[in-house]
């Protein structure tokens, strides 16, 4: 299979993108005006908690929602007003799963899956049966195709709505919540999934999750939603090792399950550091170089090793003293590693 | 002697045939009508309503009034105010024909109604995910609500059905003929006791068939 690394070309714009609602005769904005571009074949999240507008920001991409101003532009075309037929084009490219899935329940998994190709193609019977099997094959549910949805468990039925949602071939794939219903080991299959889709069909993903677990694992770059605004805006690597707006910080503190604990390490003297590495550097034996070389000392308070998308990172959380602490800081410093005082 | 005799004196059994012959007319050709008026107009009813796929307050309001006016008007008479129309449609104003009109515009307010709580229960999320995939909104009416909602819509027409056995019931009254006609003249005029008794149990008997019926493809089509 062909890998598509992300290229340089803007599949999705807002342009000052926004949304209000219009309750009991007033307006109250759910998105205030966004800027944002996001490129062919990049996974991009969006984190935010419930009400902070992620959900409308997903929905116009594909004209769910209609921005009450600005625009929205897929593939370079202002699709802002598109209505009848050529909104209907625009979303038979745009594939979307769900939460809830949202499956037929009164169709089999084949049916559900070729329900969007019968509603573009007509009932072309060998073409459909064929794209179908292919589909099914791809989500690994082969063997499940003439069951109901009610007898599949959450994972098969999301995977269903993957295959769904590939059916006719899109470019962009939105993912609303679609791992907030399952368990932690279906989530993380699902999640690879993705991941896989993405790679393989160089399909471009934006999905929207309240978990910076799911924007930890697969995304590579992530919007922060704050009250329908976007507060934060970057590289998953760069958002999530050096969180700057409070409601980022409260979604990293989640992942790393240090929730309502604070870094401050009261009877601890000295200052702390928190050290950030990337890539390979998370692997070298930097630190007790360091340390034999210069001669300070260090007490290791927190720290976690993992990987952002397929990165190795490390964040440690050290105090360090010793007479030579600013020659062993700007030694960690050129070997690449972020070093960041924190505040106590 | 013939027990039947001994059990029912009255009873003329070739006439009970025909009335129960008749009782099926009126009832098949009401509720296929029915259907097919009540059908559109609850999926119409569904459609405008508030918050969904082509709200319309002000049509649904006007829809949702008429459809209210005649669920309120007692059947009884709706069938003499129809006399009119029923004439001009069917050039009769009783009889099987003539009573299918008024059964028609009794029932199929009730069964819309029924319709349109029958496609509220289909999953919003379900009628979204198929817009997401661009379908119209006849592709969403034909291949998403209906087939959805099927189970419900079967029991709404089991219920339709049976209210319409108890119409035509009542259409024996001024003339319409079948079983309710019998249990009228012969049971309640005429004070033969083994008339009414027979003509009930009859319409028992259906009312039972066509539920259990119902009941039985209302599980089968059961897929959650």
């Amino acid at each position: 299979m062909d890998v598509f690394p992300p290229e340089n070309r803007p599949v999705i714009r807002f342009a000052a993108a926004s949304k209000s609602y219009s309750v009991g005769g007033k307006l109250v904005p759910a998105l205030h005006p966004v800027d944002l571009t996001i490129e062919a074949g990049e996974v991009f999240g969006i984190i935010g908690h419930s009400g902070a507008g992620k959900s409308t920001m997903l929905r116009l991409v594909n004209l769910l929602e209609r921005p009450t101003a600005g625009k929205v532009f897929i593939d370079g075309r202002d699709v802002t007003d598109a209505q009848g037929a050529e909104l209907r084009r625009l979303r038979s490219g745009i594939g979307m799963i769900f939460q809830h899935f949202n499956l037929l329940a009164s169709r089999t998994v084949a049916e559900n899956v070729a329900f969007p190709l019968r509603l573009h193609q007509g009932t072309d019977g060998a073409g459909v049966t064929a794209r179908v099997s292919e589909l099914l094959d791809l989500v690994g549910l082969a063997e499940h195709a003439h069951k109901y949805p009610a007898q599949l468990s959450g994972g098969q039925k999301q995977r269903v709505g993957i295959a769904r949602a590939l059916a006719n071939r899109p470019g962009i794939l939105l993912c609303d919540e679609a791992t907030s219903a399952l368990d932690p080991q279906t989530t993380a299959s699902v999640l690879e999934l993705l991941a896989d889709i993405n790679r393989r069909l160089g399909l471009t993903i934006v999905l929207i999750t309240h978990e910076m677990d799911v924007i930890r694992r697969v995304c590579d770059r992530v919007a922060v939603l704050d009250a329908g605004r976007v507060v934060e805006l970057g590289t998953v690597a760069d958002v999530f090792l050096h969180p700057q707006h409070a409601t980022t910080r409260r979604f990293v503190a989640e992942a790393d399950h240090r929730e309502g604990r604070g870094p401050e390490f009261p009877g601890v003297d000295g200052p702390l550091y928190r050290l950030s590495f990337r890539g390979d550097a998370t692997y070298s034996p930097l630190l007790s170089r360091v340390v034999r070389d210069t001669g300070v000392e260090y007490n290791l308070l927190s720290g976690r090793v993992d990987r952002i998308k397929d990165t190795p990172y490390g964040q440690l959380t050290l105090a360090m003293h010793g007479e030579r602490l600013d020659d062993a800081l700007a030694q960690i410093r050129a070997a690449g590693v972020d070093i960041e005082e924190v505040a106590r | 002697m013939n027990p039947m005799h001994t059990l029912f004196p009255n009873i003329d059994w070739p006439e009970i045939a025909q009335a129960c012959v008749d009782t099926l007319l009126m009832l098949g050709g009401s509720l296929l009508f029915t259907i097919v008026l009540g059908l559109p107009l609850g999926i119409w009813l569904f459609l405008t309503a508030r918050g969904q796929l082509h709200a319309a307050p002000r049509l649904y309001a006007v829809l949702s009034f008429v459809v209210n006016v005649l669920r309120s008007i007692p059947f009884i008479i709706l069938m003499i105010l129809l006399i009119p129309l029923t004439q001009a449609i069917t050039g009769v104003s009783i009889g099987i024909r003539g009573a299918i009109v008024p059964l028609v515009i009794g029932a199929a307010p009730f069964f819309a109604r029924l319709v349109e709580t029958a496609l509220r229960e289909v999953d919003r999320g379900v009628i979204e995910a198929s817009q997401a995939m661009g379908a119209t909104t006849a592709q969403i009416v034909s291949r998403v609500l209906l087939p959805e909602a099927r189970a419900g819509l079967i029991a709404s027409t089991t219920v339709t059905a049976v209210a319409l056995v108890g119409y035509t019931a009542m259409g024996g009254i001024v003339g319409a003929g079948g079983l309710g006609a019998l249990a009228y003249q012969y049971g309640y005029n005429g004070y033969k006791p083994d008339y009414m008794l027979v003509t009930v149990a009859l319409l028992v008997v259906l009312v039972q068939v066509l539920q259990s019926l119902g009941d039985r493809l209302v599980s089968r089509y059961s897929r959650r």
